[in-house]
């Protein structure tokens, strides 16, 4: 084979890519503005069944961002425990979140996206919690980052990592 | 759903047992002797197919697997090393621990684990 051939073929490959590509992100696009946030207030709510499980089993809410125990209550035994969970907004979401920094105002979408981040991680620190059969999580954090995967100046991907993390301790 | 982390296989390996907690002190216990902050730290980048599947998901949005484990064992990682450097100093615990991420370059991310070794009775 010769040098001009191989070139043919890197540069067709190349252009065949390139219509995939425009054919592709319009219809990627239009899925997401339709089917994104139906997708997510779904996944909320599924979120939000399991966190009342949760609760009815231990009566309360067994986080808390306390130092110590609530009531002084005897430890017997202290566990760390951490969950993290990362979040792609999603193409429609962004465009709004640029549109939005033009305009300014509130951005709805990312509330969705944010919360159903932080509280999969909370869920996860209570499920744990219930798991190793502890009473109560104390000294909660919940920290955010920002990953930008391959990402250059002019198209970044912005995805969200939540992670959380505690104490769980069980009382005599 | 959120990777939940392993145990700490370190205490279950080597038959060493070390307290762990992000509290001020040890609950029901008392510290002797402090000795010195410890800390932890892991570089990790996820390979560039797990990149390209992570772009694709994104265009719904929804949770990223291959990320959210990336992270859980970089943390996991550090969290070891932590505790590594705090048995070298003789220490039976580690208290007041902390965990930061910063995205140092594309694709890659640092996480750094902190925490006061200390001796408890």
């Amino acid at each position: 084979m010769e040098v001009w051939q191989i070139f043919l073929f890197v540069s067709l490959l190349f252009v065949a890519f390139g219509i995939a590509w425009a054919l592709f992100s319009p219809f990627a696009f239009i899925y997401s503005a339709l089917f994104s946030r139906r997708n997510h207030s779904r996944m909320l709510d599924e979120l939000r069944q399991r966190i009342q499980v949760t609760v009815d089993k231990y009566g309360r809410d067994p986080l808390t961002n306390k130092k110590s125990p609530t009531f002084g209550e005897d430890v017997t035994e202290a566990k760390y425990v951490q969950a993290n969970y990362v979040i792609g907004p999603g193409w429609w979401n962004q465009f709004i979140g640029g549109w939005h920094s033009f305009i300014g105002g509130k951005i709805n979408s990312y509330d969705d996206i944010l919360m159903l981040a932080r509280q999969n991680c909370l869920q996860s620190l209570r499920e744990q919690a219930a798991e190793g059969g502890y009473d109560e999580v104390i000294n909660v954090r919940l920290e955010t980052a920002r990953l930008s995967a391959l990402s250059n100046q002019k198209n970044q991907n912005k995805f969200i990592e939540i992670f959380a993390y505690g104490t769980a301790v069980k009382y005599s | 759903m959120p990777r939940q982390s392993s145990r700490y296989n370190m205490s279950e390996q080597q038959g060493i047992s070390i307290i762990m907690v992000n509290t001020e002190e040890v609950p029901g216990k008392t510290i002797t002797k402090t000795l010195g902050v410890v800390s932890g730290s892991t570089v990790r980048a996820k390979h560039v197919g797990k990149d390209i599947g992570a772009f694709f998901k994104n265009i719904g949005g929804g949770e990223l697997k291959a990320y959210t484990e990336l992270l859980g064992e970089s943390r996991d990682q550090a969290v070891q090393r932590m505790l590594e450097e705090a048995v070298g100093r003789g220490a039976n615990a580690v208290v007041n621990v902390r965990i930061a991420t910063s995205a140092i370059t594309p694709g890659a991310s640092e996480i750094l684990a902190y925490g006061t070794a200390v001796v408890v009775e």
